[in-house]
């Protein structure tokens, strides 16, 4: 009878546990959602893309909300207002884009080929969640993330100063930020209590995020969907993203920053293609919040977030944009001195992995150069982790450089390999005392920032076809007065064999009396 | 159609279909064996932590305990963490002690550069824990988890 009792309370505390867990995820999206008012309307995403999109700025938004009210607000009032305003934000983007003409769309009708492979990411999504259950938290992921979470929770959702200036626990990296361990903490909110198991939630759904943007960012940038359903299946199948140490499922920050470095910088390239269907702006956007939140993730987010913004700038200049544009690299800016002046203000101790850059440290340890890249490549060709990815990576570069020359090429191609250098770089300033085992620890995890960016192009060689550097087929068409003789685009779309996003109507040719219809085939 | 046309059309479907079962041949083993071997438990929310200490000590559910254990000492009187740098699983039971200490400050001490606590020193100690190190034989001694990290209270008790 007790047994009994004591397995229908555990089973009870279960179903509690999951409704609240359903309950922290529709906030976070509610809140992330709010985001995509910043699109404009004639900006088509799918239901899947705004959800993962809802899911990644949630992170961010939350995070930031529960840390920024922390400083007037403590539990139980403090999770409350945030429940608040996440709940407002969600219901203020239902009321704004309901009003709009096309909320969003749902997913079109999907070919023989592109369905098998959805079935398979699905699969795999599951299979990821399957891992994340199974495995535990990886010491990191325990020790330098949760451990903010679990503290925060214990004092109140407000991380305790007295952890901040805790030299004995410098090793867990106080100075990180908090977007991993507040999402965490709002997790712990809704259970009632800290629950290491429960806290693994957040990153398959990263996984599920990341997957569903690489296959849209790639089906805007090469026209088709299939290339990027293929690589996207094939991402599973690298031991390093799937079940190795840093992997997506053990609670590090690695795989959700390259997540927000593959939403900023593929949207910036998308941004930057030469016809403007009107979808570049909201391209644009999304790649301003994505850069955003990238110094919030992790400590070299700070890194990803200066190249995102050195190629942000270059599209601006390139594409003769509005000054204007300038604004919206400004607020990683401010995360990146808001958090570094909150640090100074707490006295955070910081962990001494490296040591102060200067002139003296470079010379007195550029030797380290050497045995340095020399170990990046054995990185790069250590197949059991790695599989054959970055040999593949390696030659999708090559012939995609070939294939896109121009300046979206050189970019894709800069935000893969700039990363990647600075990185390697860093360690000539190590602090460890063994600079080999410092390597060694962390290059897998590093180079797991520009995986997804790497596998987008890949998905973009796979693409055959015309290139989108080469001009559009251009079709007359037949007007009368002011109103033009034409099929809906999505007819259009559906005759020719290509997305709805790639066929528009050339508004400076309607100018000119002369209208056409374009298409990238 | 000449005959290299056709090699051409047929390459590049080739390269990749070999390519990709290259990619999965070396990649899909090591993750199906990852998938085979375990099974999904609930096991509570010390999940991993539990699951760390006994891969280090052999305890089972120690989180609770330690938790309890340092629950009884005064809050802000330090835990001193022994533990040797050149024995991994030392130096990572060391930080394991220090994440289910708090509240209490700690502060980790290498015996390899023969950091020890002075007498002045334990009036403000709660506790010393021993992480795959032996105590000096005059400590009496302390709560055993597992069987190789030891923890000694100074005497103070909340």
């Amino acid at each position: 009878m007790g047994r009994r009792f004591i397995r229908d309370r555990s089973d009870w505390e279960k179903k509690v546990n999951f409704l609240a867990l359903l309950g922290a995820i529709a906030t976070i999206l509610g809140a992330g959602s709010v985001f995509l008012l910043l699109l404009p309307p004639a900006t088509r995403l799918n239901i899947a893309e705004e959800l993962a999109l809802s899911w990644i700025f949630g992170t961010g938004l939350v995070s930031v909300l529960i840390w920024t009210f922390g400083f007037v607000a403590r539990a139980p009032f403090l999770p409350g207002l945030v429940a608040t305003v996440c709940i407002a934000l969600g219901l203020l983007t239902m009321k704004v884009r309901g009003r709009s003409a096309a909320p969003f769309q749902m997913l079109r009708k999907l070919r023989p080929i592109e369905l098998f492979l959805g079935i398979v990411i699905a699969f795999e999504i599951a299979f990821i969640f399957y891992f994340s259950c199974v495995h535990t938290l990886g010491g990191d992921g325990l020790l330098n993330w949760e451990i903010k979470a679990r503290y925060a929770y214990a004092n109140a959702g407000v991380l305790p100063a007295t952890y901040l200036h805790d030299a004995g626990r410098a090793a867990s990296h106080p100075e990180y930020p908090l977007a991993i361990p507040y999402t965490e903490l709002w997790l712990y909110f809704w259970l009632g209590d800290t629950n290491q198991f429960w806290a693994k939630t957040i990153f398959p759904l990263f996984y599920a995020a990341g997957i569903t943007l690489l296959v849209s960012i790639s089906s805007r940038l090469t026209g088709k969907t299939w290339p990027g359903l293929l690589a996207s299946s094939l991402y599973f199948f690298i031991p390093q993203i799937s079940t190795e140490t840093g992997s997506a499922v053990v609670g590090y920050a690695d795989f959700p920053l390259s997540v927000f470095y593959l939403t900023a910088m593929g949207n910036l390239l998308c941004a930057c293609r030469k016809h403007d269907d009107g979808c570049n702006d909201g391209a644009f956007a999304i790649y301003a919040v994505a850069a955003a939140m990238l110094p919030w993730i992790k400590r070299e987010g700070a890194i990803l977030w200066l190249i995102a913004t050195l190629c942000g700038v270059l599209v601006i200049w390139r594409r003769k944009k509005s000054p204007a544009y300038f604004l919206a690299l400004l607020p990683g800016l401010f995360v990146i001195i808001g958090w570094h002046f909150y640090l100074s203000q707490m006295h955070a101790v910081s962990s001494s992995d490296f040591m102060p850059i200067s002139l003296a440290a470079l010379s007195a340890n550029i030797h380290r150069l050497g045995p340095i890249m020399s170990m990046l490549f054995l990185e790069f060709t250590h197949i059991e982790i790695w599989s054959l990815f970055w040999p593949a990576a390696a030659f999708a570069g090559g012939f995609f450089l070939y294939r896109f020359r121009g300046v979206r090429a050189v970019m894709l191609i800069a935000a893969i390999a700039a990363p990647i250098g600075i990185y390697a770089g860093a360690y000539i300033f190590s602090s460890w005392p063994d600079y080999h085992d410092h390597v060694a620890l962390s290059i897998n995890r590093l180079l797991m920032h520009v995986a997804p960016l790497a596998t987008l192009m890949i998905s973009a060689v796979l693409a055959p076809g015309q290139t989108r550097s080469n001009q559009p087929a251009t079709f007359p068409l037949a007007a009368s007065g002011s109103s033009l003789n034409v099929q809906p685009l999505e007819t259009c779309a559906s005759i020719a064999g290509t997305r709805p996003d790639n066929v528009w109507i050339d508004r400076d040719a309607i100018r000119s009396r002369k209208p056409c219809l374009k298409l990238w085939l | 159609m000449h005959w290299h046309h056709w090699l051409r059309a047929g390459v590049r479907p080739f390269t990749c279909v070999v390519a990709i079962a290259s990619f999965l041949a070396l990649g899909a083993p090591a993750i199906f064996r990852s998938a085979a071997r375990s099974s999904i438990q609930f096991a509570g929310p010390f999940h991993s932590s539990d699951s760390f200490l006994s891969f280090a000590t052999g305890a089972n559910n120690g989180s609770k305990r330690l938790i309890a254990f340092f629950g009884s000492l005064p809050p802000s009187n330090e835990i001193l963490i022994v533990v040797r740098d050149d024995d991994q699983r030392s130096a990572f039971l060391g930080m394991l002690v220090a994440y289910l200490a708090w509240p209490h400050p700690v502060r980790i001490v290498d015996l390899r550069n023969g950091g020890t606590p002075g007498s002045a020193e334990l009036e403000t100690i709660a506790a010393v824990a021993f992480c795959r190190v032996q105590p000096p034989p005059p400590w009496r001694r302390g709560e055993w988890v597992g069987d190789s990290l030891e923890i000694v209270p100074t005497g103070k008790k909340k």
